[in-house]
């Protein structure tokens, strides 16, 4: 869907470095995010094969394809503010000037970085907690605090990338 | 707190969700903000917080939930495989050489397109790439093709596999198998309500919609046969769901590495053409996991306050005729869906109207199909929206690949197509077997 919703249209290439490191950084992401989708279809692929010809599936398959979807979806998530492909209401401001438009963007763009930083922190110190203790997966005793780890560096670059808009969008309003 | 019963307070939290809405945040974040305003005013704050720690991961690490992102990567795969265009010369051959009928075989090719992809704007926007352009060197006039593909395009997600289907079943914990059996009757009837309407279009304005040339039997043979692996992903992905060969995500898993070999052979994942995939799909899973987060912890202040449940017992002491109680639901819905994403529509109102909908006798359903039917119906009246002014989303994307004719002109032309939408809800309303034959047969 993303992808046909000509994002590219809105979102200006970035010429500052830290823009561009910020963008290539997101689409590491999104391709690791693919990646890790691809991973876990082959993964799947292997169970059935397994079961069916070998009777034995992949032990512990749902476990590792709970895992891989988390890691999957998270680090999906900055890329999205990147193409600036979030789903937002533009009826009631389709007819409003395009500096006013800039600077609800650029408060949504700041909503959603608060939001962000307060997960990361949040999600960190669920990790913590869990490190010391012995909350593990069933079958293979996978720690739990591994299916959390990718989620921290994902919202954080996503609490980054929000900034990185909201800044964005308050320069180009026209004085 | 404050004296609030949950219903005033719930009332309250909505108005704010709907002014922030209308303030262009995110519809996610939006609904992220509401619930957890309203969970600290009920609870305090450290509870929310506390509930932070692992709401992510408990709403990411889903196994049900993996058939999601597995789908989007699969509708990149197939949108740059060609099976579109394989799909359009099938349908070309077939009934190109009826009065509009390029434009019906291009309805029917969205159908096809629609059974290995579960977005309705992936669609409408191959589905156009293709046919416009040849519909357009045919002599078909630019507002009829684009209303016909725009409104083709829901058929993206009215037939399974469908992303809002999957989330829908997962919120209502109903079998995702059986809602996909249940979508594929009412589906097809809407590609037939379609072609129709294309057909009557033709028959006033001959000029619109002229009949183009007879294609052999070989010819037509040919055509079909390039369609071959359309047909095995959709039979091996929903037969295997439904035969119980497969999970939904085992199935979806194949269904993807499949149509991505399909990609790879056709050339489509030279060089950037895998990156875009890969970026697309993070791009919708990214747009819909945010909404499925927000809405999770909206749910959570709206379960600590009762209010669903509250809301539906008060409804349903009222004792209104059950088929009015249906109605302003759908008008909610049709009304709703002139300005929001049918997806976010379904993660904000279901929880809400689910519990009413089972609280009434509608028909004499049972529970499970009563659910499953709702769901159908549900998922045709937020689609709608894809298709009406200010936003149909579908026109949208149409219309910005269709250069020489304007928007309102399209939505002006689409009129017809609306009014068939109408007539198969009002058709699934009084008969729900439309929905629930397949189950019964197969069931």
């Amino acid at each position: 869907m993303a992808d046909v919703l000509s994002p590219a249209a809105r979102a200006q290439e970035p010429t500052e470095w830290y823009g561009r490191t910020l963008g290539a950084t997101c689409k590491v992401f999104a391709f690791l995010s693919g990646i890790t989708l691809v991973a876990m279809a082959l993964m799947s692929l292997a169970s059935i094969i397994g079961r069916s010809l070998f009777a034995s599936a992949i032990i512990g398959d749902y476990e590792l394809v709970e895992i891989a979807s988390g890691m999957a979806v998270s680090l999906a998530l900055p890329y999205t503010q990147w193409a600036r492909s979030h789903v937002i209401v533009d009826f009631f401001t389709a007819k409003s000037s395009p500096n006013k438009v800039l600077v609800l963007d650029a408060i949504a763009s700041a909503l959603l970085a608060i939001v962000a930083f307060i997960f990361t922190w949040r999600i960190t110190v669920g990790l913590l907690d869990l490190i010391g203790g012995w909350d593990a997966s069933l079958m293979l005793n996978i720690p739990t605090w591994w299916g959390y780890a990718p989620m921290v560096p994902s919202f954080a670059l996503l609490g980054l990338v929000a900034l990185y808009t909201c800044v964005a969008d308050i320069r180009r309003i026209k004085r | 707190m404050m004296g609030l019963t949950g219903i005033e307070l719930g009332a309250c939290m909505f108005a704010v969700l709907l002014v922030m809405l209308a303030l262009r945040i995110h519809i996610g974040i939006a609904m992220l903000l509401t619930g957890s305003i309203g969970y600290t005013l009920v609870a305090g704050i450290d509870p929310l917080l506390n509930y932070f720690k692992g709401a992510a991961y408990a709403r990411y690490s889903v196994y049900d939930l993996s058939v999601v992102p597995l789908f989007l990567l699969m509708g990149q795969f197939a949108t740059h495989g060609g099976l579109s265009r394989s799909l359009f010369k099938a349908g070309n051959a077939m009934i190109g050489h009826w009065r509009g009928g390029m434009a019906m075989g291009a309805v029917g090719a969205c159908a096809g397109f629609g059974a290995i992809c579960g977005s309705s704007l992936a669609t409408a926007a191959t589905m156009g790439q293709v046919a416009l352009p040849e519909l357009k060197a045919h002599g078909y006039s630019e507002r009829l093709s684009a209303a016909a593909i725009a409104a083709g395009g829901t058929l993206g997600i009215l037939i399974p596999p469908s992303v809002p289907l999957v989330i829908y079943a997962i919120i209502t914990e109903q079998n995702i198998a059986k809602m996909f059996l249940a979508a594929f009757v009412p589906g097809l009837l809407a590609a037939v309500g379609y072609m129709v309407v294309i057909g009557i279009v033709a028959r006033i304005s001959p000029q619109d919609a002229p009949a183009g040339k007879k294609f052999t039997v070989a010819q037509r043979l040919k055509a079909l046969s390039e369609t071959w692996p359309v047909i095995l992903i959709f039979v091996t992905v929903i037969g295997g769901i439904y035969g119980g060969i497969f999970t939904p995500t085992e199935a979806a898993s194949i269904g993807t590495l499949a149509t991505g070999i399909v990609a790879w052979t056709s050339g489509g994942l030279k060089g950037q053409g895998f990156l875009d995939c890969m970026y697309g799909a993070a791009g919708a899973t990214g747009m819909i996991f945010l909404i499925l987060l927000g809405a999770d912890i909206l749910n959570v202040f709206l379960a600590l306050t009762q209010v669903h449940t509250e809301l539906a017992t008060w409804v349903i002491g009222l004792a209104l005729p059950p088929l009015a109680v249906l109605m302003v639901v759908i008008l909610i819905y049709l009304v709703l869906g002139c300005i929001m994403d049918s997806l976010s529509m379904i993660l904000l109102t279901i929880p809400i109207f689910f519990p009413i909908i089972m609280g009434i006798d509608l028909w004499g359903l049972s529970a499970e199909y009563k659910a499953i039917w709702f769901g159908i119906l549900a998922l045709m009246v937020v689609e709608v929206g894809l298709i009406t002014p200010p936003v149909g989303m579908n026109v949208f994307i149409i219309s910005a690949m269709a250069k020489n004719v304007q928007m309102k002109d399209i939505f002006k032309s689409i009129l017809p197509f609306l009014l068939s939408d109408v007539v198969r809800i009002g058709l699934l309303i009084f008969f729900p077997s439309i929905a629930l034959v397949a189950l019964q047969i197969f069931g």
